[in-house]
């Protein structure tokens, strides 16, 4: 059941979403295409409306999402923000304020194309796992939605 | 601690260290079985501890800090022994035993306390047994299902007390139970015990709500049936029933007639029993610890929970207001889990770090390597910036130092000389491609174009050059303009361009195949530019002929443009290699109006995939282009490798790799023989293979726009011949950029368009300086590509070769030693950073062991692919 109180998945040390199963070699190739953004608080780090289709990886830090609809939400590392808006390229939703000093690693559409074009392993395992995380949200909304949508 | 009004156990934390709690449940453990023992061997003594003690008692503790029981309970320190000891089957409870379970403990609760004065109160060993059997139930409910599920958060009769009466404790004492939690209950109370009881009540499953509700209503009428009533037997369990059900029967009336909501009634109840209890057990509990009923002591207990009480509907009647307010905020949303990542994340961004930052006026602050480009660090971060020649010569991406000048890489002639050209003051201003980041800087994208910087030049110009027509408004007529105007202010200047705009970075037009800004931000000149230098210029106006005899250009729009000097810069035009019907089916890509067109034809027809003859830096270009724009792209080389002349097999072929991994699919050893129209374009090749297409684009070179020079009777070549000044075969007439041939070499190449063009200017206005030759630079910017390649691709005689291969990463770098060991060629593929100092070296023909990117490949005794010839 997905409820805002009884998260029972909160506190789970699950294996990584996100490329899990990669090296440190995996991930420096990674890093090698994307940019290093250095925040402190009450940076903007991402801006409600952009439309920068970039997938962001916080590595350190605390960011908080203000605006849109629901209650404000904390994005604290090591995870991944923006992995919907780097597929369908749509306005993001909110604005991210930092909360503590911190790291981002932007991998940008042009990051990722030039990626693809170096290690398409690793590309394709980073689509791979998005498309996961995406669909476990999709089945997640199915059955609280108690329709069939996925 | 959290700042949301609901924390959950996991968001809590706790000031007990979780093996205190152990030590403390291993001594209630004992402390029970000890009790246990007791009521055996000492009855009255057990009974007391027990039933005047205890149990009056745990209410206090589950209304102010229920977590403290809930942590220290003997009961589920059993139930969970099982799980510390991996005993356990951990089975999920099935949904039979989730339903009835509440019923069961609620029940099993109120026949106990029924039961007390006939059973219990006054047997120590049947109080023994009822102790011992829950031990057991609860051992057994831990060694069968998964974390509490089986006794503690389903079955136990305590819970329905401690969930009512817990759900806004004045001390929060987190779970230290349950890590990792197993989501074994739905609407755990441990989990999140400020929300459980309002989650039940709020249940879309009725009967969650309906226990709870029950209970709180039939709770007050069993504490008061239980201290008042005095029969025994059966009749005292009917008339503590009939005390009960008319407590039951009040709430639901309160309920529905009132429209009173559940949680307050349930808190009312609560709170009623509550008081109710202590009024008659705190003599009970007097008695239990001091011997006898003190007044002193019984009537501050009874204040005291009263005054506990009112706090506490305070505190809960708040709670469900924000339990509302959470729900319509949340709206039963999906909660999000965030994605997690790995330990080797961590690791592999330390050893990534960047060693300077970039600041852009927008407030982003980029870290990156020291010694990237201003324009790789701002195309990377997804900035609208333009980029050209990326060798500081076009002026397509001026930007703005507003401060940390001083932590970029020093500003070459080229790069000055162009700022100049723009107006931009050197002194604030940078090219984004020629200053490299060596430290903290902020840059504005935009320049400041509020101050003029028109630098002067000391020149003894001739005064009997009064009138100079430049043909050609590309970046070799519009330097040559530029200079010109600078060493010789009283000349008049004609500029006339066939295209309808002025300079624009032509560098750049893929970007309008593919983009959807078409000019804007391509042009390199302000509009008010050839004003204010006082250039006549004259757009989308043709060159009819040139009366060299009468010194004059006859424009075909009828006027007529004396002359005492003339330059032609009339630049290139792609080749069109005589192919049957490549004129009526074919595009090229030299001008913003070829790509522009392209662009349209491909939204008009609906275009999907595309072909792109030639393999060379236009072809690569070309495709990438259109890959952009979202068409399958298929590129034809007649050769062996991608970009034959500019780069070898080795770096061609993994240049193909990489285009192959974009999904641009590169064949080679095609040549086109024939392209045939149709709802398709046919392109027929020579191997007799017919690819279909929708687009066909052709990128066979450039050739130079000779037409003019050679219906003037200049001498032309390949382009037009020019001596050392560069000087025509006729001395009034000078040729620059494109169309111009020096010592056999035509360029086609902006720097050395502009190198030229500045010389002209110098001569043109009555100087002697001398042309040398340009060593020609080659760069490729498709996305992640970073080809530079420069001088030679091959040893001379007596030279040698040394390279670095790495299939894995596709990167490759070489240089080209001449018989003397200096570099006179390097290709590299995937090394941005070392392209400056690189072409550099080959410019200079220094050493390779001076040039720190090349020292690695080049070592005094090592293991490189050298090859000497």
């Amino acid at each position: 059941m997905s409820d805002p109180f009884f998260d029972y998945t909160a506190g789970q040390q699950g294996p990584p979403d996100f490329l899990g199963d990669r090296s440190e070699d995996d991930w420096a190739a990674l890093f090698e295409h994307t940019e290093v953004r250095r925040f402190v608080p009450g940076d903007q780090v991402i801006r409600k409306g952009a439309t920068d289709r970039s997938l962001d990886l916080l590595l350190v830090g605390t960011l908080r999402a203000i605006g849109g609809r629901g209650a404000a939400r904390d994005f604290v590392a090591p995870t991944v923000v923006g992995e919907v808006a780097f597929f369908d390229g749509g306005a993001r939703t909110k604005t991210l304020v930092a909360v503590t000093e911190g790291e981002i690693r932007r991998l940008t559409p042009a990051g990722f194309e030039a990626l693809s074009a170096r290690r398409p392993d690793l590309a394709r395992a980073i689509l791979l796992d998005l498309g996961r995380v995406i669909a476990r949200r999709l089945r997640a909304a199915d059955e609280l939605l108690g329709e069939d949508i996925g | 601690m959290s700042a949301k009004p609901f924390p959950n156990y996991l968001e809590l934390t706790g000031r007990v260290p979780p093996g205190v709690w152990r030590v403390v449940r291993v001594a209630t453990v004992a402390a029970s079985i000890g009790l246990c023992v007791l009521l055996v061997v000492d009855p009255q003594d057990g009974l007391r501890l027990w039933w005047r003690v205890t149990v009056p008692l745990l209410p206090l503790i589950w209304f102010l800090a229920p977590g403290v029981w809930r942590n220290s309970c003997p009961l589920s320190a059993t139930n969970q022994a099982p799980r510390i000891l991996k005993l356990t089957r951990g089975w999920t409870a099935p949904d039979w035993f989730r339903a009835a379970a509440p019923v069961v403990g609620m029940t099993a609760f109120f026949a106990i306390v029924i039961l007390r004065p006939s059973t219990f109160d006054h047997h120590g060993p049947a109080t023994a047994a009822l102790i011992a059997s829950a031990l057991v139930l609860a051992f057994l409910g831990g060694l069968l299902l998964k974390g509490k599920s089986g006794w503690c958060s389903s079955i136990c009769p305590l819970l329905p007390v401690q969930r009512m009466y817990g759900q806004t404790p004045l001390v929060a004492v987190p779970n230290a139970h349950c890590r990792p939690c197993v989501g074994c209950t739905k609407n755990c109370y441990d989990f999140n015990p400020r929300v459980a009881h309002l989650a039940d009540l709020h249940d879309e499953d009725p009967r969650w709500g309906l226990n709870r509700k029950f209970f709180a209503g039939a709770f007050p009428g069993l504490v008061y049936g239980f201290n008042t009533v005095d029969s025994t037997g059966w009749v005292h369990a009917r008339d503590m029933l009939v005390a009960m059900a008319v407590g039951a029967g009040s709430f639901t009336a309160l309920e529905v007639g009132l429209r009173i909501s559940a949680p307050k009634l349930a808190a009312a109840y609560a709170g009623a029993a509550l008081n109710l209890f202590y009024w008659w057990a705190a003599p009970v509990l007097s008695t239990g610890l001091l011997g006898s009923s003190q007044p002193a002591f019984v009537w501050p207990l009874r204040a005291v929970v009263l005054v506990l009480t009112a706090d506490w509907l305070r505190r809960t009647v708040r709670a469900e207001s924000d339990y509302h307010e959470e729900l319509v905020r949340n709206g039963r949303m999906l909660t999000i889990r965030p994605v997690s990542l790995g330990a080797e994340a961590a690791a592999a961004a330390a050893r990534t770090s960047g060693e300077a930052a970039l600041t852009f006026d927008d407030g982003d602050r980029v870290e990156v390597a020291a010694g990237a480009s201003v324009l790789e660090v701002a195309e990377g971060a997804g900035k609208s910036i333009e980029a050209g020649c990326r060798m500081g010569v076009c002026g397509a991406d001026p930007v703005c130092v507003r401060s940390g000048g001083e932590n970029l890489s020093p500003m070459g002639a080229d790069e000055r000389a162009t700022l100049e050209r723009l107006g931009l003051s050197p002194e604030c201003h940078r090219l984004a491609c020629s200053a490299r980041v060596e430290g903290p800087a902020e840059i504005s994208l935009t320049p400041d174009r509020s101050v003029v910087h028109t630098p002067a030049v000391a020149f003894e110009f001739d005064p009997e050059v009064r009138r100079v027509v430049i043909v050609g408004n590309g970046i070799a007529g519009v330097t040559t303009a530029d200079h010109l105007r600078r060493r010789h202010p009283e000349v008049e200047i004609d500029v006339v361009a066939a295209e309808p705009h002025t300079l624009y970075n032509r560098m750049g037009i893929s970007r309008l195949i593919y983009g959807r800004s078409a000019m804007i931000g391509l042009h390199l000149l302000p509009d008010e530019w050839y004003d204010e230098h006082r250039i006549t210029c004259w757009l989308n106006t043709r060159v009819a002929r040139i009366d060299r005899g009468a010194r004059s250009v006859h424009l075909a729009t009828g006027e007529e443009l004396p002359y005492d000097r003339l330059v032609l810069a009339t630049g290139s035009e792609a080749r069109r290699p005589p192919i049957p019907g490549l004129d009526h089916n074919g595009f090229v890509l030299r001008s913003s109006a070829d790509a522009v067109a392209i662009r349209q034809f491909c939204q008009v027809n609906g275009a999907r995939t595309a072909v792109v003859a030639g393999g060379g830096l236009l072809g690569v270009e070309a495709a990438y282009a259109l890959h952009k724009l979202g068409l399958g792209v298929t590129i034809l080389e007649r050769g062996p490798w991608l970009l034959g002349r500019q780069v070898d097999a080795a770096a061609g072929d993994l240049l193909g790799t990489y285009l192959h991994n974009l999904g641009i699919e590169v064949q080679l050893g095609a040549a086109v023989a024939e392209v045939r129209g149709g709802e398709r374009t046919e392109v027929v090749l020579e191997d007799g293979r017919v690819l279909d297409s929708d687009v066909f684009l052709v990128a066979a070179g450039v050739q130079a726009a000779t037409g003019l020079a050679v219906a003037a009777g200049l001498e032309t070549d390949r382009g037009v011949l020019v001596d050392d000044h560069l000087r025509t075969s006729d001395p009034a007439v000078f040729a620059v950029g494109d169309v111009a041939e020096y010592g056999g070499e035509h360029f086609g190449l902006w720097p050395a368009a502009v190198q030229q063009a500045e010389i002209c200017a110098e001569n043109v206005a009555g100087g002697d300086r001398t042309y040398t030759g340009h060593t020609p630079v080659t760069l490729l910017k498709v996305v992640g590509v970073d080809l530079a390649s420069a001088g030679l691709t091959a040893a001379p005689t007596g030279g040698s070769e040394h390279a670095s291969l790495d299939l894995d990463e596709l990167r490759y770098k070489k240089v080209v030693l001449d018989a003397d060991g200096r570099v006179c060629g390097a290709i590299l593929l995937g090394h941005p950073g070392d392209g400056p100092a690189v072409i550099e070296a080959v410019r200079n023909r220094l050493e390779p062991g001076s040039v720190g990117a090349l020292r690695e490949l080049v070592p005094e005794h090592g293991d490189s692919l050298e090859v000497a010839v």
